[in-house]
């Protein structure tokens, strides 16, 4: 890539505190906290009443009344009402899509500026009613006659008024996303111990970070919460012991995934502020980092042939590839914790011989990673992971971590539903 | 809820409208009613999701009147007030937001009656709510509420808010409101007037059909209206209620949005106002 | 806070409270409210040398109606006496008799300026100092017995003449509604440093307000005093960084989206919080207001570590070091200001208060001691001082102690947010860099520390 194409920057980031769902912010909709995280950019960045190249967004759990969610939010900002907005999607990936959506619009010179958000709720989710309801009303607007609409309402069985709850499952195994995991956790024999300690850190480096104030930049607080609910500083392997394991007990091998070791469901918004380097400097704005490069994967889970959050196994050896760097050419890697398992999983499949050259298609294993430099602030297990938040989270934490600590160069990874993974390397400017 | 509390005070308006005792005192009793409310969020966000408010910390004024509304309530239903609380009609309403009241915060009311008052239908009391939270004033709301046909002999004068011609301007918003918002409405304000729940209880009343809390209404236009302000005053007018279901059309009909300004929600067909509302700055 | 009372010896109870002879504070006149039947009245300048000729001409320039002599059945809105050339007390008394035959002519919220040099012992005759220092006792007494809302504050010239800019901003400040809530103070001006403001630029707002162009840092202004103080600014014309606790952000940002300005979430009793500051203002430092502040009140048999240690910390051990960190960085802008908040406790001392007491204290100190540094970059440092004011603070006093608190004043009143707001404006104005070290009181002339 040849440096002109390199125009934007990540400026930085503002996110409501995350909370445990059907908590403080239970009856917090989704608009509502989108507004107050873009808002609270607004206030950061001096930008009330300015126009924006472009916002993007969007939510995992959807109302279809939201389809114009992030438009909405922007119009109950503080924004200039003339700013343009667009809803995007790709699962738990969303908020990293646009960011990198929105850093290829500034990097094409189609804008000047943009704010990359996410938001979701798993408090508010929206309730549908079952299919077999949802026909019958649909052929009830097409009837004509009334004895036509009285044949058709007849159809009616109690069993259909039972509302279809909101799930985190696949579509099409209609199996949850933690018995998914399970099955791949128990294909790399990734132990509980391993899990647990993989939580602890979480737990432990997010803590330390909001004490040192690392966050007093990068959230905004919302109805009350000033800190993110789910941590839990004095969590430790002797607590995490007692919980009883909650995914994978109908497998043959040992449950290990537990309560602890799995991200609770969480509610919450995010936002990204990028611009390019003139706007920056007009503005009189610092860049923490830019975003050089994302790639994107998916693997066929359907049937079993890989598990269903594998894909960033294959999207990172392709992005390294393309920009012909190996592990030690990175300072931090920012993967995301859906479960300690899934980190963990990713971490064996790079250091397998096996997977590498047989399924990702190099000529050896791309090696370990120093654990050191592993979700260094703590990631989802500790923080939550309200879906479409979690990439605008990671990329403002992680470029305002260059930015103080001074280190190069950060890989960040989202696996998502669907089978599907997006990664993406953050620089130093 | 509040609709708990609620039940014995409309039980004591429908005695109240008994043909029992005397009540030819023109003077109001002299009470009044002290109570503290925490803003609770949860409680608070079903109100602001009905009045299509966005949830952030401050609390929506619509919301501080709801609050003290069951305390007026049991002012009014008091024996000794010389009018009927039933039928009694709310026709105007100013709060002044004198600072922000936020969630979490706990509100001391403070609630009394004024009056009666002369107008030119009827007579008028004024139910006075002040509001503070830690010695602060948040709020002080004045309701105006009408006994069409009723008039006292001792009843004082009061200048009466002048009506303004009104002609409607193109709307442009529509709102198409279904019953049903008269049942949400009442859930979150505990206000279960049966006016407002079903058609039979309103023709009682003299309404073709079940018609809008005039508060949700004027609520849900403060939402549209989003004043941006740290202090305003909050006036709203009521005309023709809007019968359920219904279509209203809403304009802003003088300033911007945010800001100072007036709106106004009426019938697109007819032309005629439902509520008129006007956002200014305080004085001082 | 709402002063019920104010309003009922305005409204019903108006006849009843005459004849009992209870307090008659009156609704002040403040900057957007004062009324044309009172900005169209003549000013009256008294005082026979060449100073009282300039002042009536500098007025004339900027606008205002002026008198040199009294005429009978004509209010004003203003006597100045300019005495800047009195050499014995024997001298004073023609004019101060005029202008005491001029105070029943004076109108609601009218206002007694005196002009005078500044006492200074170690280069007058005694005779000389005996008749500077006479004056402020002269102007304190005549405070005393304003009523309607007037005020009287006296110019003091230290080694200045009348042709200071900062003389003509105190003046400004004084005349108008903005120095509503000050009484019996005293604004003295130092150096012939800082802009010539004329009295409309002062009184504009926006872009062409007398902070236009400038960057303003508030610490403390997610709410009271702080978010006054934010917005006053911001009308004044300054693009305004609210700076409070992370966990006040939300409040913060409302406001700080209010006026258009930047807001920044930060600890200012941090090591770093100069660093911050200077990062988002992105710039050097220009116009900085120390208002952040805490209570922690418990007598002194009663104090812990915690509570003594805290309010020290930042109430003057933050600002204490933001101010140096940026001197010694060289992150403070030529000219720049810095506005601290004081209090009157830290003046006359309050039971129960001996940590904040000592930390307001220690403003007051810390501000005449830098002082000369600030003036070596050509800026200022003073501090505001406010009495009672009507805030949360002040709301959770008992109620009796609250109303007689309000009435001890010469107003009889509390102070709004916004007397103290637009006292810190004025004090941040390039017209105000010929004061420097000072502390002004915004209090009523509150007689608690005399």
């Amino acid at each position: 890539m040849s440096a002109p194409t390199q125009r934007a920057v990540i400026l930085g980031g503002n996110r409501i505190p995350f909370a445990r769902s059907n908590k403080q912010y239970a009856k917090a909709t989704n608009l509502d906290m989108l507004t107050s995280a873009i808002d609270g950019l607004v206030a950061r960045f001096g930008l009330a009443g300015e126009n924006i190249g472009e916002v993007a967004g969007g939510a995992v759990l959807k109302h279809s009344k939201d389809f114009n969610l992030t438009r909405e939010a922007v119009l109950g900002s503080a924004l200039a009402p003339t700013t343009p907005a667009f809803d995007l999607g790709q699962a738990c990936a969303t908020g990293l899509e646009a960011v990198v959506s929105l850093n290829n619009k500034i990097n094409a010179g189609q804008i000047e500026s943009g704010i990359a958000s996410g938001v979701d709720s798993a408090s508010d989710a929206p309730i549908v009613i079952n299919d077999s309801m949802r026909e019958i009303l649909l052929e009830l607007t097409r009837a004509k006659t009334m004895v036509q609409k009285a044949k058709i309402a007849s159809q009616i069985r109690p069993a259909y008024l039972a509302p279809q709850a909101p799930s985190t499952g696949e579509p099409r195994t209609g199996l949850s996303m933690g018995e998914h995991q399970a099955k791949t956790t128990a294909e790399w024999a990734i132990t509980r111990r391993a899990q647990d300690e993989l939580a602890v850190a979480s737990h432990r480096n997010l803590a330390a970070a909001w004490n040192d104030g690392f966050f007093d930049d990068l959230t905004t607080p919302y109805l009350g919460v000033s800190r993110d609910t789910n941590m839990r500083a004095d969590s430790t392997m002797e607590s995490l012991a007692k919980l009883n394991p909650v995914f994978g007990k109908k497998l043959p091998t040992e449950a290990t995934m537990t309560a602890g070791n799995s991200t609770p469901l969480t509610d919450g918004a995010s936002s990204v502020l990028l611009g390019s380097e003139d706007w920056a400097d007009e503005h009189g704005f610092t860049p923490l980092a830019r975003l050089v490069d994302a790639e994107a994967a998916a693997v066929d889970f359907v049937d079993g042939a890989e598990g269903l959050l594998m894909a960033p196994a294959y999207a990172v050896p392709r992005l390294l590839a393309r920009n012909g760097l190996t592990f030690d050419d990175f300072d931090v890697f920012e993967i995301h914790e859906a479960f300690a398992s899934t980190v963990l999983s990713h971490l064996a499949a790079w250091e397998s011989e096996e997977f590498c050259t047989e399924k990702a298609g190099l000529d050896k294993a791309l090696g370990p990673i120093d654990r050191d430099k592993l979700n260094p602030l703590g990631s989802s297990l500790a923080a939550g992971h309200p879906f479409a938040a979690t990439g605008g989270r990671i990329i403002a934490s992680t470029a305002k971590h260059l930015k103080t600590t001074g280190k190069k160069r950060s890989l960040v990874s989202i696996c998502a539903a669907g089978g599907q993974g997006l990664t993406a390397i953050v620089e130093a400017v | 809820m509040m609709a708990d509390s609620m039940l014995p005070v409309y039980a004591r308006a429908v005695l109240k409208t008994l043909p029992v005792g005397s009540r030819t005192s023109p003077e109001l009793p002299q009470r009044s009613i002290d109570r503290s409310v925490p803003l609770e969020p949860v409680a608070y966000a079903g109100f602001a999701h009905v009045v299509e408010q966005r949830l952030y910390d401050v609390v929506h004024p619509g919301y501080m009147h709801v609050l003290g509304f069951p305390l007026s309530m049991q002012l009014l239903s008091d024996p000794e007030v010389p009018l009927p609380m039933l039928g009694m009609v709310h026709i105007h309403n100013r709060v002044d937001v004198l600072s922000p009241a936020r969630l979490g915060e706990v509100v001391d009311f403070h609630v009394e009656l004024a009056g009666p008052f002369e107008h030119a239908k009827g007579t008028t009391i004024e139910v006075h709510v002040t509001a503070q939270v830690e010695g602060r004033p948040v709020m002080d709301e004045v309701s105006t509420y009408l006994a069409k046909g009723k008039k006292l002999p001792g009843a004082r004068a009061r200048a009466q808010v002048p009506h303004a011609e009104f002609t409607a301007p193109q709307p442009s918003a529509l709102w198409r409101l279904d019953p049903i918002i008269g049942q949400r409405y009442a859930q979150v304000s505990g206000d279960f007037n049966p006016i407002h729940l079903n058609g039979l209880a309103a023709k009682g009343f003299g309404f073709s059909r079940q018609i809008a809390h005039g508060m949700y209404t004027a609520s849900r236009a403060l939402s549209a209206m989003d004043p941006r302000l740290e202090s305003y005053r909050w006036d709203v007018s009521f005309a023709k209620p809007i019968l359920l279901p219904g279509t209203a059309g809403y304009a802003l009909t003088d300033g911007r949005r945010h800001g100072a300004s007036r709106s106004a929600v009426f019938d697109p067909k007819s032309g005629k106002p439902h509520v008129l509302t006007q956002v200014a700055h305080l004085e001082g | 806070m709402k002063d019920t009372y104010l309003s009922l010896v305005n409204g019903p109870l108006k006849q009843v409270a005459k004849t009992l002879g209870l307090p008659q504070p009156v609704e002040l006149n403040r900057f957007g409210s004062t009324p044309a039947s009172y900005t169209n009245k003549p000013v009256l300048v008294l005082g026979t040398g060449a100073g009282a000729q300039n002042l009536a001409d500098l007025l004339l320039e900027n606008g205002f109606e002026v008198r040199r002599n009294a005429q009978t059945g004509e209010k004003l809105r203003a006597i100045i006496a300019v005495l800047d050339d009195a050499q014995s007390p024997a001298e004073l008394s023609p004019v101060v008799l005029e202008v005491g035959a001029a105070l029943r002519s004076l109108t609601t919220c009218g206002r007694v300026i005196t002009i005078s040099t500044a006492s200074d012992p170690a280069n007058q005759t005694p005779e000389q100092a005996a008749t500077t220092q006479g004056l402020t006792g002269f102007t304190r007494s005549v405070a005393h017995e304003m009523r309607a809302g007037a005020t009287a504050n006296g110019i003091l010239l230290d080694g200045v003449d009348l042709t200071a800019p900062s003389v003509a901003a105190a003046l400004w400040f004084l005349l108008s509604g903005k120095s509503a809530y000050v009484s019996g103070q005293f604004l003295t001006v130092s150096s012939g440093g800082g802009e010539r403001l004329d009295f409309t630029t002062f009184m504009s707002t926006g872009a062409k307000g007398p902070l236009a162009g400038r960057t303003a840092v508030v610490t403390g202004a997610a709410r009271g005093i702080g978010a006054a103080i934010a917005r006053n600014l911001a009308r004044d014309g300054a693009y305004v960084i609210g700076v409070d606790m992370p966990q006040a952000g939300q409040a913060l940002a409302q406001v700080t989206n209010e006026i258009g300005g930047k807001s920044l979430q930060l600890d200012i009793t941090a090591g770093d919080a100069a660093e911050k500051i200077a990062e988002a203002v992105a710039a050097p430092v220009d116009i900085l207001v120390h208002n952040a502040g805490i209570t922690r009140d418990k007598m002194l048999a009663n104090m812990d570590a915690g509570k003594w240690d805290s309010v020290i910390a930042v109430n003057i051990a933050a600002q204490t070091m933001i101010n140096a960190h940026l001197a010694e960085k060289g992150l403070f802008a030529e000219g720049a200001q810095v506005v601290s908040l004081a209090s009157t406790s830290g003046i006359a001392g309050n039971r129960g208060q001996t940590n904040y007491a000592t930390s307001k204290a220690g403003v007051i100190g810390l501000t005449a001691a830098s002082a000369q540094d600030f003036a070596s970059r050509g800026g200022a440092i003073n501090a505001v001082a406010p009495g009672f004011i009507e805030t949360d603070m002040t709301a959770k006093m008992p109620t009796l102690t609250r109303q007689v608190a309000r009435r001890l004043s010469s107003l009889q009143q509390g102070g709004q947010p916004v007397d103290v707001a637009e006292a810190i404006s004025f004090l941040a104005s390039a017209g105000a860099r010929g004061i420097n070290g000072e502390t002004l009181r915004v209090c009523g002339q509150n007689m608690v520390g005399a």
